[in-house]
């Protein structure tokens, strides 16, 4: 089980969030941790989400790099998941 | 001219003059402004059946399909046929009506939510809450079902928003072209070809959706590799090469299967190892190294890692794709194998055994039809005869549900490719379990009097359920008995279709014949022994050199 954390940058769109939680569930990871901020001047969202699966996490990266609404997806560092988690 | 009018002209835009749907309250505007637009509406029974019309006129043609329908119950409706249309990847674009925005989100008559309910089964989904964002999503719903890998969106227009006073404005919306290939990519693609010894070629749906059939055929020509096909793949490799061993997977023939368990290079082109293809995942062909050609990175090492991938435009990477090595040792080997253990006919003429073989019946109407014909298929074992035992001369000329394998496409989406080429001869492949899936349909045949053609084979049973209960469940035959069907006679008779029973090989060849030669639509409902099974077999989670053969 690895821990990893996504920067996204998204449109600002109602379902945004929505879908993206909904793709991170589909293909297997579990949510740790997430926030968000909608940056003002440009109307964009900033998530961070931390995620844990044993599944590669290049898995979820494409899959959310597909969404119309999702600008970017950075994956910023790996780490193996505590046992209790 | 308000939102609805507005809706009509985007399309028209968009060169849509034919869509599909069904009416109801809350997009009773948009139909009301159908009443007077050259937009062509075409009634049909079941909002299920204008999805599938709407797919099968786009599968058919290349073009957008369009459906329409109206809130609650008609999105629900809807939302199995786009399903299948993201899953297959074919552009469809549905406009739905919602509730008015002040009864949004109150549980109101026949409100549901859209978007929730479509996020997962559709390429996006929108909903317009702004009259002046009306057009500009249109636009970007067309861009975003045509481009890249083509899906479903939805479009949900409240209803005040089609009332709504509205203009429109050009619109600037970005058209994603595909990305090329970077040339590095294929420097190593043809490294690894360079080295291959038994490469093959595992050729998806992709490839026509790419457009690239007519590259890929020269390539194959120029170099001689075998190739293989999957179900969505069926029509973009020349079926009269040799060297194209048919499908591959489950229900594949014995030569592609043992080709690509023993090739040393797969080279797979659209296609994206689904479980039904490379059986056991570990153990598909072992020892193949893999270059992968897609557009959809999500596809890439998705199951099977690749060692190198080629993300782009086939229609340009293809062409760079080239060997001087000489495969023809190799390209003889499979060539022998698939003559040794092809599929054997029996001609209908002279089969004494008193049972119709489907086999050689599908054989026969393939060799019998124009070669334009477009085949659907619904979804069970006469799908799979259809797969292994005709030929498409185009990916365009089979339409299939593969990816979701939804009894109930085949009617809907032959009216839908009847209408889209309506000079050539549509055919619906059904089975009596399939056909009543979605048989109001055949009120929008009336009603438009197409001259689709229904070869309805009937072993009165839920065929291919009923093969797996015999084989992995110990012949318990739980609920997958049809013998009380309804007289397929008298159903097609109520809706004006001419039909005719057959139960006798020797009735097979006249039958056809008439079945195709008829100007109207036709019934050809055709009585086959209940015990007759799909060969060869992998069975599920099994290699797929270790395929039952009946
Ligand atoms: C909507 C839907 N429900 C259930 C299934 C599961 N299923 C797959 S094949 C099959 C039997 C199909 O029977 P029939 O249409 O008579 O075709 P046959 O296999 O007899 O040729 C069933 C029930 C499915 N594919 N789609």
């Amino acid at each position: 089980m690895k821990q990893h954390l996504l920067k996204i940058k998204a449109n600002n769109e109602p379902a945004t969030m929505e879908q993206l939680l909904r793709v991170v569930r589909f293909r297997g990871f579990k949510v740790d941790k997430i926030s968000m901020n909608i940056l003002p001047q440009e109307q964009v969202m900033d998530i961070q989400v931390s995620v844990k699966s044993k599944r590669p996490i290049h898995l979820l990266e494409n899959q959310l790099k597909k969404l119309v609404d999702v600008n970017q997806v950075f994956i910023e560092h790996a780490t193996v998941a505590q046992a209790h988690m | 001219m308000n939102g609805a009018n507005l809706t009509l002209e985007v399309l028209k835009r968009y060169g849509v003059d034919t869509v599909f749907g069904y009416p109801g309250g809350a997009i009773m505007p948009l139909y009301d402004a159908l009443y007077d637009s050259e937009v062509k509406h075409y009634l049909c029974r079941h909002e299920q059946g204008a999805a599938f019309s709407a797919l099968g006129y786009a599968k058919a043609s290349g073009k957008v399909g369009v459906c329409f329908a109206t809130s609650g119950p008609g999105v629900t409706n809807l939302i199995t046929g786009l399903a299948d249309a993201t899953a297959d990847s074919v552009p469809v674009v549905a406009i739905t009506g919602q509730v008015a925005s002040p009864l949004m989100g109150t549980d109101a008559f026949q409100e549901i939510d859209v978007v929730g309910l479509s996020l997962a089964v559709t390429k996006h989904s929108f909903q317009v809450t702004e009259i002046e964002e009306l057009e500009s999503t249109l636009h970007k719903a067309f861009e975003i079902a045509t481009s890249g890998r083509p899906g479903a969106v939805i479009v949900d227009i409240p209803k005040d928003l089609q009332l709504a006073e509205a203009s429109s404005k050009p619109v600037l919306v970005e058209t994603q072209e595909l990305p090329v290939a970077q040339t590095d990519s294929i420097e190593k693609a043809n490294q690894l070809l360079r080295h291959a010894s038994k490469p093959v070629l595992y050729v998806g749906g992709g490839v026509s959706l790419g457009n690239a059939v007519e590259e890929l055929r020269f390539f194959v020509q120029s170099t001689g590799l075998p190739s293989v096909s999957t179900l969505k793949g069926l029509g973009a490799l020349d079926p009269q090469d040799h060297g194209y061993l048919g499908m591959i997977g489950m229900h594949g023939t014995k030569a592609s299967n043992l080709a690509v368990q023993e090739c040393d290079l797969l080279i797979a082109v659209g296609a994206r190892f689904d479980d039904r293809v490379t059986g056991k995942l570990d153990e598909f062909a072992p020892r193949a190294k893999v270059i992968h050609f897609d557009v959809d990175p999500a596809e890439v090492s998705k199951l099977r890692p690749a060692d190198v991938t080629v993300l782009g435009d086939f229609k340009k990477s293809l062409p760079k794709l080239t060997t001087e090595v000489d495969f023809s040792v190799w390209r003889k080997k499979c060539i022998e194998l698939s003559e040794e253990t092809g599929f054997k006919y029996l001609a209908n003429a002279n089969n004494p055994t008193g049972n119709i073989d489907p086999t050689s019946m599908l054989n026969e109407l393939s060799q019998l039809m124009e070669q334009t014909s477009v085949i659907t298929t619904d979804v069970g074992q006469h799908q799979m005869w259809v797969a292994q035992h005709m030929k498409f001369a185009e990916p365009r000329n089979l339409l299939t549900s593969g990816a979701l394998g939804t009894m109930g496409f085949g009617l809907p989406a032959a009216i839908g490719a009847q209408m889209s080429r309506p000079d050539d001869c549509v055919i619906a492949v059904s089975g009596d379990g399939s056909f009543m899936m979605n048989v109001q349909e055949l009120g929008t045949i009336k009603r438009f009097n197409l001259p689709v053609k229904i070869l309805l084979i009937d072993n009165t049973k839920l065929g291919m359920v009923r093969q797996w209960q015999r084989l992995f469940f110990d012949k318990r035959f739980s609920e997958t008995d049809l013998s009380d069907n309804p007289d397929f006679l008298q159903l097609a008779q109520a809706f004006d279709i001419q039909a005719e029973t057959i139960s006798q090989p020797g009735e097979v060849t006249g039958a056809l014949q008439r079945m195709v030669k008829s100007e109207n639509a036709y019934l050809l409902h055709v009585r086959i022994n209940e015990d007759q099974n799909v060969w060869p077999l992998v069975p599920p989670n099994t290699a797929n050199q270790a395929m039952l053969e009946g």
